[in-house]
């Protein structure tokens, strides 16, 4: 088959649901693994903070993999750091953390307005300067993604997930009005994410998970934000979301975003057919056994059986352990190339 | 006139389920003034309804913000019921359990209803907290002779801290045994890694506990 398609051109037409020459396959959740920072000489911690080590970790998984997709930053702190969490620096093979609460003990007053310099607080200006780097010094056929925390993380860390889930019962008017705030902020983010020069936001909302907060809780409390953001974003998205999300299929398919993300918890097939079409889907190889502790063949076996279910964009189901082997992750690669003859 | 012990346990389990502690501290207390032995209150009352909240999580009718209502709920009568409690020598003493959640993981509400649910079931817990380096969880069960250590994990990219626990306890304490369990975690991976058993969630992670350390 002749390769008409810019890989940009074809992440955006997967993700959308036009027609694709082939399945793209691509990270959208973090791509920062060992044998890459050695590769390139871009480790972690300092590649969570220094733009250029940021760009180059990011182009690794691109030259060396084959991922067809630049992806930033490596962890889900930048956003909550910016608004007052502080932060572990972590190590080389360890993620920086939330250590602390900006909002555990003055709980109820939350801040009603997006601050002035959000954009540059903390690493933001890192990330965004990331962002221009990769779009300037590129082709503009390599699609750029960019996450950050979605509003429910944002929201559950400024407060501690904690107190942050009680109150979703106890004080409920209060829990609507950080969970506001949040969705306000990440809007405001993901734009300047998209100004900077990304293709695409992947939008990651670990605490959004059936796995914590009821379908009820999703339908109520969060379907109808992301349905706001779909509406404010000035870009494409795909929202992650970890564990098993099969009892919130049918409010996913209705959030107004090009793409979900989902783990190999979830079953791709059901997945799929809870869609629709309403919305595409990006996945699932098990990160947490195939990818990280599997065999090349086994990724093999894996991604062609994601591909047959029908994934739209062949991916990892989260996260990639920082010591996943860099054969496993090239392994997707190949599998996407055998089921094409390419 | 008082109400009958029958009724009191089954308020105070129903008020656990409701998550209501204002309503289980002012039966706990009803239960002392009364002459009722903290024991029973404790285990016919508070934990009763404790089971019908596991129950109810794992038929996905619950969720972690009613769990944690009903885990404050709990605690706040027996925290009032504890001090009163008869202390009984004969007794075998319970298994002790080390649990934390491992390092470079700051997610903890996961192991610490694991750790609730692991007293209400009788073990002696010690809690060694969030994002745990390898050697403490190693130190700490040598330190109480530990029958059992029990690992959290929500990420994909703080799981593969869990390999090395078991490992520095093979060597270190192999009396005990390990349980794993968190968001990324699937009985494949625990296999993997050489721990004793899986929980996929809460209550799964007690009955695996009792199983392994009845054995």
């Amino acid at each position: 088959m002749v390769d008409t398609m810019t890989q940009k051109d074809r992440l955006i037409a997967a993700i959308r649901g036009d027609d694709v020459d082939i399945t793209p396959v691509a990270s959208i959740t973090q791509t920062g693994i060992e044998e890459l920072m050695d590769a390139t000489g871009a480790a972690w911690p300092e590649a969570h903070r220094d733009p250029e080590k940021m760009t180059a970790l990011a182009r690794a998984a691109y030259d060396i993999i084959g991922f067809e997709g630049l992806r930033v930053p490596y962890c889900l702190t930048v956003l909550l750091e910016a608004l007052g969490c502080e932060v572990t620096e972590g190590s080389k093979t360890r993620q920086p953390s939330i250590k602390s609460h900006p909002y555990k003990k003055e709980s109820e007053n939350i801040p009603a307005e997006v601050p002035d310099d959000l954009f540059e607080r903390g690493r933001i200006p890192v990330v965004l300067e990331s962002i221009r780097m990769l779009a300037r010094d590129g082709d503009g056929t390599v699609p750029i993604i960019a996450g950050a925390e979605g509003p429910i993380t944002v929201a559950s860390d400024l407060l501690e997930v904690t107190t942050f889930m009680k109150w979703s019962i106890k004080k409920r008017d209060v829990i609507e009005r950080y969970v506001d705030y949040a969705t306000d902020v990440v809007v405001e983010y993901a734009n300047a994410l998209f100004d900077a020069g990304a293709d695409v936001f992947a939008l990651l909302d670990p605490v959004a998970s059936p796995d914590l907060l009821s379908p009820r809780d999703f339908e109520r409390l969060i379907l109808p934000r992301y349905q706001d953001m779909s509406s404010r974003l000035n870009g494409d998205v795909v929202l992650h979301i970890c564990g098993d999300v099969t009892a919130i299929l049918p409010q996913l398919a209705q959030t107004g975003f090009a793409a979900i993300s989902i783990e190999e918890k979830t079953d791709l097939a059901e997945a799929k057919r809870a869609f629709q079409n309403k919305t595409r889907i990006v996945g699932n190889v098990s990160t947490s056994q195939t990818i990280f502790r599997g065999t090349p063949t086994e990724v093999l076996d894996e991604s062609a059986m994601a591909l047959q279910k029908g994934t739209d964009v062949l991916a990892p189901g989260c996260g990639l352990a920082p010591t996943s082997p860099v054969d496993n992750c090239k392994a997707m690669v190949i599998a996407r190339n055998d089921y094409y003859d390419l | 006139m008082d109400m009958d012990k029958e009724t009191l346990f089954k308020k105070l389990a129903d008020a656990v389920i409701d998550g209501d502690e204002d309503e289980t501290a002012r039966l706990a207390q009803e239960a002392l003034d009364t002459g009722i032995d903290p024991y029973d209150a404790i285990m016919q009352g508070c934990n009763k309804g404790m089971a019908e909240v596991s129950d109810r999580y794992e038929a996905k009718e619950m969720f972690v913000p009613e769990i944690l209502l009903s885990a404050d709920a709990m605690y706040a009568a027996i925290d009032i019921l504890r001090p009163h409690l008869k202390v009984d020598d004969t007794v075998a003493k319970p298994a002790t359990i080390i649990i934390g959640v491992a390092q470079g993981d700051i997610h903890d509400i996961g192991k610490n209803l694991v750790k609730m649910m692991l007293d209400v079931a009788g073990f002696n817990i010690i809690d060694v907290g969030r994002d745990v380096p390898v050697e403490t969880f190693v130190e700490k069960a040598v330190e109480h002779n530990a029958k059992l250590v029990a690992i959290s994990a929500l990420m994909t990219t703080s799981m593969m801290n869990m390999e090395p626990v078991i490992e520095g306890l093979k060597e270190q304490h192999s009396g005990a045994k390990t349980i794993v369990g968190g968001a990324p975690i699937s009985q494949d991976f625990a296999d993997n890694i050489g721990a004793a058993g899986y929980g996929k969630d809460a209550v799964a992670a007690v009955r695996i506990a009792k199983k392994l350390t009845e054995a």
